[in-house]
């Protein structure tokens, strides 16, 4: 684990971490958790597969963003959390794309620009 | 719940873990295992949810993920990227794109349609639960007792039942005629029949023959509007009333329904002593067998009690030596209903599957030609640094692309086939119904584009993807490669091959059907017209003569009418239908004869249809007297008298002295190809009573057909009204459809063979355009130098004629098995093959030679002048 890095080094977060720390952030939940979980809220705009995923969790954890729960599965599959810091990460980049993606719909909808909305990553 | 078994998943899991392992090492180290885990939920998720397709999704988006990068750069990125380039590559050559896609369209439209029909008709298991159990008892109809019996002896099946369908009158008041099944109990439960209406009729009501009826769904729909205040009412059938108990589900696969008959009604078998009689064979009888019998083990059985049944009803079950006659033996439901329409069907698809190797050829053929031209452009890129899989991937993306337009365009095509199929079909494709273009045969359609694409773009990538820049540029793309010309040359030759076996192939079928209509059916059936009248049962002997000869007199008096006769069967009214009738043997000196037919008429049916009579026909008077006067056709005479003269001579034929009074030559009943049956005729008045039908044969004279048609059925109401009239119909579109099967096939086979020809013919034509394009120099300079332009043109004459005889010889080389192949789709197989054989090479030389025509006339004036100054 790196030691004490600031949640706004880690940001602009990829699209598939914030969803994994998306799905996340409502408890402690499996890998086979987590992608179904995506696909049931993002559907295909975010596609998740069992390769990257794990690339994602392993980044996650490095930067000390994502923990591995402690024996919370009966059937021996690894869980994961958000740490403290992972909230916070979470927390500044919501704030952040916010702040574009109305900044977006405001351009949007007062010019007629085009819907190419910014790509946070 | 269990979970559900997705197909290959153990090979599937195992591969994507090696993936996984080799392309994200790291990921693997640490979570290989719950990758994997994972990936399997998701395959069993997606499987269980969506089937195939979510089965697709899930590995379309995991193998993605193993792309090296870390992020979507896998397979899937690829290919996209190669889709892509290939995609504008190919906006800059609409013309070449546009034939490509053309020839595969064809190609794989031609293939979709016939696999549709394939996969429809032959490879999806009857509709019904425990499909794999049902049997059907073969060697057609079987009675009532020995089903009987099978169901006492047999312990193979936990459940036998029969049917039978018959024709009777529904309504009081000039009824119509309705499709009848005649039902034992367990037919219905058997197949899991349900009712959208009211109730099945009870085994009980089935056994003791209650006058209760079931109505198909559709006919329900048709005839009663699909009244719901059907069930309860009383109709009438054929004079008896009958009350309506329920109405099937529209879902009830009926298995003769399978074969294009759904009956109208369904009904008790009767319980009368006609059905109960052990000669009346009129069921098809099905069983289920039990859970865990092998059909092997049931055939073995039912074998055994062929042997019993032979022992003790000997002039039933046994031929003449005493050994078992019949053969009971069950076969799978499936089989059973596809029948005849087997082998025409893979035929067909195997000839569209040759057709398609054609059309592939031919494009490949063009991506060559085109490759050679884009030589250069690939040298160039290959010099500027684009590596050998770069260039591989943007061809063999032009490829996909291609056969990707091709799909769309063959599946649109099919769409079309399979219209004209159901226009076209006479009835000889069962199941026609349930044949669609789904997401099945979609999915076969896509496979085959993805591996016509790799087929046809495959050869020229790789070619192309081998070019060295140094030596491309330096020739500075004036020439094709030899190799390419060899290449192209040896697509021809295949080309011309193939489409000598498929235009042999519908030169046989077009040969027999010839043979066939010239046969000399024994009767003059033009302008002949029939009609049907059918009596209810309670209508005596003396009712339905008495009835027929007002009808006869009622007949002659419509003006246009020659000749007026009557017969329980005319020739060819039976076609489509079941076969009844009515046959016996002859004794003579002791020795009684094969089965002969017997068919009673009155006196007026020879003149009516034409069948010239030696010695006299049949007269009123001979309705009377103890002895039979009979008319014997030819192989009635051999089989009963030998070789000797017949006329005036008796034989016994029981209970009665039948006295020859007469001799026709033959008269075909069945069809063309079936041989004249030995036969005899008797008095109708005298011994046909007993049938519940009388048709109606009425020679007019010429150019009067039209009205007399019109008047037919009011004049025969006219006498009664009670009585169900069918709607009459000339005698040759009876002949027509006998032969339509026949004809059906022929137009296919003969639609494919053509478009066959046509492609090689177009592909010839194109590449030896080419070779004289890329050739033009060398031919500027030999006509510079003072050669003839006759000389020139020999050369592209000689290439061109060179690989069609090439292919030509390639292709007479199959053209036995073709023939043995078509198998008894011919009429005759023994028929000489060898005019045919001959009419198909001439006709390709001809179109070889029209083919390389063109292109020797453009070499012949090359201008020496243009050809040289182009560099």
């Amino acid at each position: 684990m790196a030691s004490d890095p600031s949640p706004a080094d880690l940001i602009p977060l990829s699209p598939r971490d914030l969803v994994v720390l998306t799905v996340m952030a409502e408890g402690p939940i499996h890998g086979y958790g987590i992608v179904t979980a995506a696909q049931g809220r993002f559907g295909s705009t975010v596609p998740l597969d069992p390769a990257n995923l794990y690339r994602s969790l392993k980044r996650l954890m490095r930067d000390g963003v994502v923990l591995e729960a402690e024996g919370e599965a009966a059937d021996g599959r690894r869980t994961y959390a958000l740490t403290p810091l992972g909230r916070r990460v979470l927390d500044l980049e919501v704030a952040r794309l916010r702040v574009l993606t109305e900044a977006a719909l405001r351009a949007r909808g007062g010019e007629g620009v085009g819907d190419d909305a910014p790509e946070p990553a | 719940m269990t979970p559900p078994r997705v197909p290959g998943e153990r090979f599937w899991v195992a591969l994507y873990g090696r993936r996984l392992r080799a392309r994200a090492p790291d990921v693997w180290r640490t979570h290989g295992a719950d990758a994997v885990a994972v990936f399997e939920a998701l395959l069993r998720d997606g499987w269980r949810r969506r089937g195939w397709w979510g089965l697709g999704q899930v590995m379309w988006t995991s193998w993605n993920g193993l792309g090296r990068g870390g992020d979507v750069d896998g397979t899937g990125r690829w290919v996209g990227t190669a889709v892509r380039q290939g995609g504008r590559a190919l906006r800059r050559r609409p013309g070449f794109v546009a034939t490509v896609v053309a020839l595969l369209g064809v190609g794989i439209g031609a293939v979709t349609t016939l696999f549709s029909l394939v996969d429809g008709i032959l490879l999806r298991p009857p509709a019904y639960d425990d499909a794999d159990r049902l049997v059907r008892f073969t060697q057609g109809s079987h009675t009532l007792p020995d089903m009987e019996d099978w169901r006492e002896m047999a312990s193979s099946f936990d459940l036998i039942a029969g049917m039978y369908t018959e024709v009777q009158a529904l309504g009081a008041v000039e009824p119509v005629r309705i499709r009848m099944a005649r039902l034992t109990d367990g037919f219905l439960e058997g197949l899991g029949a349900t009712t959208a209406l009211g109730r099945l009729p009870t085994a009980d009501e089935l056994r003791t023959d209650a006058a209760v009826a079931l109505a198909d769904h559709g006919f329900w729909q048709r005839f009663w509007g699909g009244d719901p205040d059907i069930v309860g009412r009383t109709v009438t059938l054929d004079g008896a009333p009958v009350t309506i108990v329920g109405v099937l589900s529209p879902s009830f696969p009926h298995p003769e329904g399978l074969s294009g008959i759904r009956p109208e009604l369904w009904r008790p078998v009767p319980g009368d002593p006609e059905v109960l009689d052990r000669h009346s064979r009129r069921l098809s009888v099905y069983g289920r067998l039990r859970p865990g019998v092998a059909l092997e083990a049931a055939r073995e059985e039912m074998d055994g009690i062929e042997v019993e049944l032979a022992d003790r009803f000997p002039d039933l079950h046994a031929d003449d030596a005493g050994r078992p006659l019949r053969d009971f033996g069950p076969e799978p439901l499936g089989e059973a209903t596809v029948g005849e329409a087997r082998r025409p069907l893979l035929v067909l698809l195997a000839g569209t599957i040759l057709l398609l190797v054609v059309a592939c050829a031919n494009a490949a053929g063009l991506v060559l030609a085109h490759g050679a031209g884009r030589r250069a452009e690939l040298a160039v890129r290959g010099a500027l640094g684009a590596d050998r899989r770069h260039l591989f991937a943007q061809l063999l993306g032009e490829s996909l692309v291609i056969a990707a337009l091709g799909a769309a365009v063959g599946t649109a095509l099919a769409h079309g086939g399979l219209w004209w199929v159901r226009q076209a079909d006479p009835g000889s494709l069962p199941l026609l119904a349930r044949v669609a273009i789904d997401l099945r045969v979609l999915g076969a359609t896509a496979g085959l584009a993805v591996a016509t694409g790799v087929l046809f773009g495959l050869v020229p990538a790789l070619q192309a993807s081998r070019v060295l820049p140094g030596r491309v540029l330096r020739s500075a793309g004036a020439r094709g490669g030899g190799a390419a010309h060899r290449v192209q040359a040896g697509l021809i030759v295949g080309e011309v091959a193939v489409s000598t076996v498929l235009l042999a192939g519908a030169g046989f079928l077009l040969g027999s059907f010839l043979d066939l209509t010239r046969v000399d059916p024994g009767f003059d059936p033009e302008p002949v017209m029939t009609v049907q009248v059918n009596f209810p049962p309670h209508l005596d002997a003396d009712g339905r003569t008495t009835v027929a000869e007002a009808m006869e007199a009622r007949l002659a008096r419509i003006p246009g009418v020659d000749a007026v006769g009557a017969g329980l069967n005319v020739p060819f009214d039976l076609i489509g239908g079941s076969r009844c009738c009515w046959w016996g043997g002859m004794e003579v000196d002791g020795r009684t004869s094969d089965d002969l037919w017997v068919r009673p008429v009155t006196p007026g049916y020879f003149a009516a249809l034409g069948i010239p009579v030696q010695g006299r026909g049949l007269t009123r008077d001979d309705a009377q007297g103890d002895d039979v006067p009979v008319v014997l056709n030819e192989p009635a005479v051999r089989a009963v008298f030998g070789e000797g003269p017949a006329l005036g001579r008796t034989a016994f034929f029981d209970p009665n002295t039948a006295r020859v009074v007469g001799v026709v030559e033959g008269t075909r009943y069945w069809g063309f190809d079936e041989e004249v049956e030995p036969a005899m005729y008797v008095s109708w008045a005298q011994l046909g009573t007993w049938g519940d039908r009388l048709r109606f044969a009425v020679r007019v004279a010429p150019g009067t057909e039209g009205e007399v048609l019109q008047a037919l059925r009011p004049a025969l109401l006219e006498v009664d009204p009670s009585l169900a009239v069918d709607p009459p119909e000339l005698l040759t579109d009876r002949i027509a459809l006998s032969l339509s099967r026949r004809a059906f096939y022929l137009q296919l086979a003969g639609a494919f063979a053509g478009i066959t020809l046509l492609l090689a013919a177009a592909g010839l034509y194109g590449t030896l355009l080419h070779y004289v394009r890329q050739r033009r120099r060398e031919m500027g300079i030999r006509l510079a130098l003072g050669a003839a332009a006759g000389s020139v043109a020999g050369l592209v004459l000689r290439r061109g004629l060179g690989t069609v005889v090439a292919g030509v010889a390639l292709g007479t080389l199959a053209v036995v098995p073709v023939h043995r192949a078509l198998g008894d789709l011919l009429h005759d197989p023994d028929a000489s093959m060898g005019l045919t054989v001959v009419a198909v090479v001439a006709s390709l030389l001809v179109v070889g030679a029209a083919a390389t025509w063109l292109p020797a006339r453009l070499a012949a004036r090359s201008d020496p002048r243009n050809c040289l100054q182009s560099d």
